[in-house]
């Protein structure tokens, strides 16, 4: 195998807090050298939905492979490694255990640090592939069971500002989609829809929850959604109504925030980051108010080990180091 | 089922808040072991009455769906459970799913009917239906005799005897 880049900082990252497997390898915390995600996507298809113990048990049998296949691709020796990062929550305890034992295991067996990191948090640094953005910034974290609203300072340290009070904007969309015939999770097929809809042709609310707040909650939109939809709707124009409603909530609270705080940088992450009408909004908003704009590449929107590695790799370096006492944390506190 | 004695109450909920504020009378009622089978469409509040049920526990902070993470837990232990992703019978899993449903804990399941195989057969049933005007009609059916009584006692906070 030939010899890593000489020099540079190399973090392992692993991930399987939900239905992914991935292990990753990131040069000085910026330079993704190997991403490998085993997705479970096709497996949970045959199985017509999620079967936890299924998951876990797979992510047993995929981890080890993904983590020689980070390795091979970036060309480092597992000696090599200089850091193990790893998603200790929120999760399926089972699911995030296979991560945290392998990672601690690996750790301990190469005398490197460890270190655990939340899973929205890693979300939010995949905006720092290859490059950091600027510090203060809002983060939009959206996606199937994450709607959150952040700031991280210069520091980098993390104060939520708002979150879902029940649905996650994506699990929003994917359950329309589904009631809509369009598959499960139906997010990206329903935004295909919008495009050809007339977005104003069916009026949804939108809920702001006071006028301060930075809170969202996408169950009154996704029931006088599906009402509409019973009473006949025209399907594209539906979708189109529906995500602009989801859309301008997202963009107004996250530019109301970096207005109210003083913040210059808007960072999107999650997977509802890929979708194309939320980041032409947010684009068109953010010129509108002089702020600066992030959002990851496509591929680094979903969940994968490469955010981990970077998040991780940020935190050691202000001393965030854990115990071998490491352990998985199901409903993992966001801070 | 009927192995257990049974016990029926239903209510009419104008608002969210109504069904909020009814989640949250049965919560304090709630015991450690109880399980709670929420039943109903999409949009029909099945997520507004849990957060009602765990705030009712003494459960704060950030109660949100938990559709897409399968599992919420919470200290207590309470456990949000949501079955909304599971399609197929769970037979494998069913040792799994014993932690949250057959435990110490307070078990809340939404989406319950897509694996009611894996339910307790000691269990408190809340089906939310949507009537054309919007309100919302909650049937508690208890299925044992200790949810059976949580069930007299709340209808007798919300002011009306529990029918059976």
């Amino acid at each position: 195998m030939p010899e890593g880049p000489t020099g540079a900082h190399l973090t392992l990252g692993i991930e399987t807090s939900c239905d992914e497997t991935a292990a990753a390898v990131v040069a000085d915390g910026q330079r993704v050298l190997a991403d490998v995600v085993a997705s479970q996507a096709e497996l949970f298809r045959r199985f017509g939905g999620v079967v936890p113990e299924i998951a876990s048990r797979h992510h047993l049998e995929l981890l080890l492979p993904a983590v020689t296949a980070a390795l091979e691709r970036s060309g480092v020796r597992l000696e090599a490694v200089d850091a193990v990062a790893v998603t200790q929550g929120p999760g399926l305890v089972g699911a995030l255990l296979v991560g945290v034992c392998t990672a601690k295991t690996l750790a301990w067996a190469l005398d490197v640090p460890l270190v655990g990191v939340h899973h929205v948090l890693a979300h939010i640094y995949a905006n720092f592939l290859p490059e950091a953005p600027a510090l203060p910034a809002v983060c939009l974290v959206v996606s199937g069971g994450h709607t959150d609203l952040v700031v991280l300072d210069a520091a980098e340290r993390l104060t939520v500002l708002g979150r879902t009070r029940d649905d996650a904007a994506g699990e929003a969309f994917d359950k329309l989609a589904r009631e809509m015939g369009l598959g499960y999770p139906g997010g990206a097929a329903l935004e295909r829809l919008a495009r050809g809809g007339d977005p104003a042709a069916v009026p949804l609310p939108r809920a702001w929850l006071g006028q301060d707040s930075a809170d969202f909650s996408f169950s009154g939109l996704k029931t006088a959604a599906l009402t509409a939809l019973r009473r006949g709707a025209p399907s594209a124009d539906l979708a189109a109504g529906f995500q602009a409603a989801a859309v301008e909530v997202l963009v107004e609270k996250t530019v109301r925030a970096a207005r109210r705080l003083g913040v210059g940088q808007v960072l999107l992450a999650g997977g509802v980051s890929a979708n194309g009408a939320l980041r032409e909004a947010m684009a068109r908003a953010a010129a509108r108010e002089g702020l600066g704009l992030s959002f990851p590449p496509v591929r680094l929107c979903t969940d994968n080990a490469a955010m981990v590695a970077c998040a991780g790799y940020r935190r050691l370096e202000r001393g965030e180091r854990a115990g071998w006492d490491l352990n998985a944390v199901a409903d993992l506190e966001l801070t | 089922m009927g192995q257990f004695p049974m016990r029926s109450w239903s209510v009419r909920c104008p608002a969210a808040q109504d069904t909020e504020a009814l989640g949250r009378a049965l919560g304090r009622l709630l015991f450690p072991g109880a399980a709670v089978a929420l039943v109903g469409e999409l949009g029909a509040g099945k997520t507004t009455f849990a957060r009602g049920v765990l705030e009712g526990l003494g459960v704060h902070g950030y109660l949100h769906s938990p559709s897409f993470s399968l599992v919420h837990e919470y200290p207590g232990p309470v456990y949000h459970l949501d079955f909304y992703r599971l399609e197929q019978p769970q037979t494998e899993t069913a040792l799994d799913w014993e932690e949250y449903l057959g435990g110490e804990g307070v078990a809340l399941v939404e989406w319950a009917d897509r694996c009611a195989e894996l339910l307790p057969p000691r269990r408190l049933e809340v089906r939310l239906e949507v009537l054309p005007d919007g309100v919302r009609r909650i049937r508690l059916t208890a299925h044992g005799t200790a949810l059976a009584a949580v069930v007299a006692a709340l209808a007798a906070t919300q002011g009306e005897p529990a029918g059976l």
